[in-house]
């Protein structure tokens, strides 16, 4: 293995460490970052590469340039925090499974070539189905089984892609893709399915806001993002994926708004956000990836923060069903603060990092030359997430008086402490915001930050609040927070399609049963006819084998003509 | 709601609106004036009523997946 791998070598000894140390995981879990980010620091460098031969195979094992140095980076800050977030809790399992995830996730940032991608892709799933898992429930269970099929199915889907575009002779280098082959298609489906498209998002907000406490966190920083970064690496300017990224920001709109479950809220808003940088990486300038890298950073910012507050709210109170929950703000104090920041920079307001980026972004979008409706939709969104992060989250957890008293305390301090760090870096890149420019690859020259934009910004949150208010006081505001379930893709594969499979397996068992009486009615009587006669004999094996080899020869020569 | 709140709301409302029509930006689909005042104004009531009635469709009981 190259030594330009060592950063995931570390990690995956870490993951090994903490598995088999019961006592020291946690610390393992927070050192290991910090070694593997010097080892990085070290070792890698835009232009650097490496080979890696596997018997007669050369594999690209690392190629880095500014954008992966972005990612890698993120994915080593991510761990960290993680690691300080769960420091109380003493589980290994999710300590070690942690780890090797994060290592996975570097390792796919890092690849070189498809091949290399593909490994590390099967990794990351294998990794992080564990964080699902480790909530130890029976939904976790079964949420974390459908969220393995999904990924090995993408893992699969990327195989064959890769294989198609071997045969055609495709370089396998990571890079351009045309979908001008089924190849193509077979890798746009893969990474789709890693970055939740619309029909191939369902495993999202379905397993992780099951995940342990620390799953969750963690799992919305990695897994979909190595999708957004592969998507930009191979299909960057692909019109489609305009169409496919604001259909993708918008699909999800009713279950955020609605959903009672607050986690998975958020999970449905991951989606809002990465189909705002799915648009981007379809207008492909450097502006939008620009955009798309600065925005994925401040993402997995105010994602983590909003998922370590309501993992909070889950140990204190028990629930995060925003129908049994409200009045937190006077018990955790702390807590609530950092939400606020998190509903802040998810709304893009100015002085968040948020707002820097979301403007980077939509301004490369508007450079790709979309119209004035399609562009205030997706600016739109912003407003929109006053409402779901700000009236959900805020309001219906902490705000609001609650129907029964909820029994909490604030946030252990090493939650605090992680929650407290991405809310200090959201705030220092809004308000120092040419500190983001070296997250910006592309080096774009565009500016997101002046007075007019800044305004304009503000504007379009005070108004969308305004509104908002004006609709609830005529009772028009969103529906009442209670236990329901909102249709969503994954009734065809939990509802329709079990139903029909049941059904079926009724409908052979009884075709099944009728063949086995006509059988028996044969056996009593085998001098009704030669037919008969010949169904109600078992054959022996060699006849059996006799006739087989006749077929196959039939079918040999029949291909033979045909060619 | 509290009605004060809604008084600051609007207050705000108009001087931020009232400035925004003076400073635009120079160039871009979104310079012209009441942009994003009507932009919020357009999503919000038709996101909001749009999910109210798609709601009603998409709900089900809380046991809907039971059977897995």
């Amino acid at each position: 293995m190259p030594i330009e791998l060592l950063p995931v070598g570390i990690f995956w000894l870490g993951a090994l460490l903490a598995a088999v140390r019961h006592d020291g995981a946690r610390w393992i879990a927070l050192i290991t970052p910090i070694i593997a980010t010097l080892a990085s620091v070290t070792l890698l460098a835009p232009g650097v590469g490496a080979d890696w031969q596997i018997m007669n195979y050369t594999l690209a094992a690392v190629r880095v340039d500014e954008m992966t140095l972005v990612f890698v980076g993120l994915f080593h800050l991510a761990g960290f925090l993680a690691a300080i977030y769960s420091l109380e809790m003493t589980d290994r399992v999710q300590a070690s499974a942690m780890l090797a995830y994060v290592g996975s996730g570097i390792g796919a940032v890092l690849a070189g070539d498809l091949v290399m991608l593909w490994l590390f892709w099967e990794m990351l799933a294998l990794t992080s189905v564990v964080l699902v898992w480790a909530r130890r429930t029976p939904e976790a269970t079964a949420a974390g089984i459908r969220y393995l099929v999904f990924n090995v199915v993408s893992g699969v889907t990327l195989l064959a892609g890769i294989a198609h575009l071997t045969v055609v002779g495709h370089d396998l280098a990571i890079g351009p893709i045309a979908l001008d082959s089924p190849g193509g298609w077979l890798v746009l489906a893969a990474f789709g399915i890693k970055c939740g498209f619309p029909l191939l998002h369902n495993w999202i907000p379905d397993a992780y806001p099951r995940a342990s406490l620390t799953g969750s966190v963690i799992l919305v920083a990695i897994t979909t993002k190595v999708g957004v970064y592969s998507l930009a690496r191979a299909f960057a300017g692909e019109e489609l994926l305009m169409v496919i990224g604001t259909v993708m920001a918008l699909w999800p709109l009713v279950y955020v708004l609605v959903e009672d479950d607050l986690r998975r809220v958020l999970a449905y808003s991951l989606m809002v956000q990465i189909g705002l940088m799915v648009t981007g990486i379809g207008a492909g300038n450097d502006i939008a990836l620009d955009g798309v890298t600065l925005h994925v950073v401040m993402d997995v910012l105010f994602k983590m923060l909003l998922f370590m507050a309501l993992g909070a709210v889950l140990v204190q109170a028990g629930t995060v069903r925003a129908s049994q929950l409200g009045g937190l703000g006077r018990k955790m104090p702390w807590t609530m603060t950092f939400v606020i920041v998190g509903v802040l920079a998810n709304s893009a307001m100015p002085g968040t990092g948020a707002f820097v980026s979301k403007k980077l972004l939509l301004g490369g979008i508007e450079y790709a030359g979309v119209g004035p409706v399609w562009y205030a939709a997706l600016a739109g969104l912003s407003a929109l997430g006053i409402l779901y992060a700000g009236v959900r989250v805020l309001y219906e957890a902490f705000l609001r008086r609650p129907e029964k008293p909820v029994e909490a305390e604030d946030a252990t301090f090493p939650m605090r402490l992680a929650m407290g760090m991405i809310a200090a870096l959201l705030l220092i890149a809004g308000l120092f915001p040419w500190l983001t420019d070296a997250l910006r690859p592309l080096a774009s020259d565009y500016q997101p930050v002046k007075l007019p934009k800044i305004l304009d910004q503000v504007q379009l949150l005070l108004f969308a609040l305004l509104t908002y208010v004006v609709l609830a006081r005529r009772g028009l505001g969103l529906p009442s927070s209670g236990r329901r379930t909102l249709l969503d893709v994954e009734w065809l594969y939990r509802k329709l399609i079990p139903t029909l499979a049941r059904r079926g397996a009724a409908v052979l068992g009884h075709i099944s049963d009728r063949i086995g009486t006509m059988i028996r009615i044969t056996e009593r009587h085998p001098g009704n006819g030669r037919v008969a006669n010949s169904l109600a004999h078992s054959w022996p094996a060699g006849s059996m084998a006799f006739w087989t080899v006749v077929l196959l020869v039939v079918l040999l020569f029949a291909g033979i003509w045909r060619s | 709601m509290n009605d004060r709140l809604i008084r600051y709301l609007v207050i705000a409302a108009v001087v931020l609106g009232g400035i925004g029509l003076f400073i635009r930006p120079e160039s871009g689909v979104d310079r012209v004036p009441g942009f994003y005042p009507l932009t919020a104004v357009l999503i919000i009531t038709l996101v909001v009523l749009g999910v109210r009635m798609l709601a009603r469709l998409l709900e089900r009981p809380e046991d809907e997946y039971d059977a897995d």
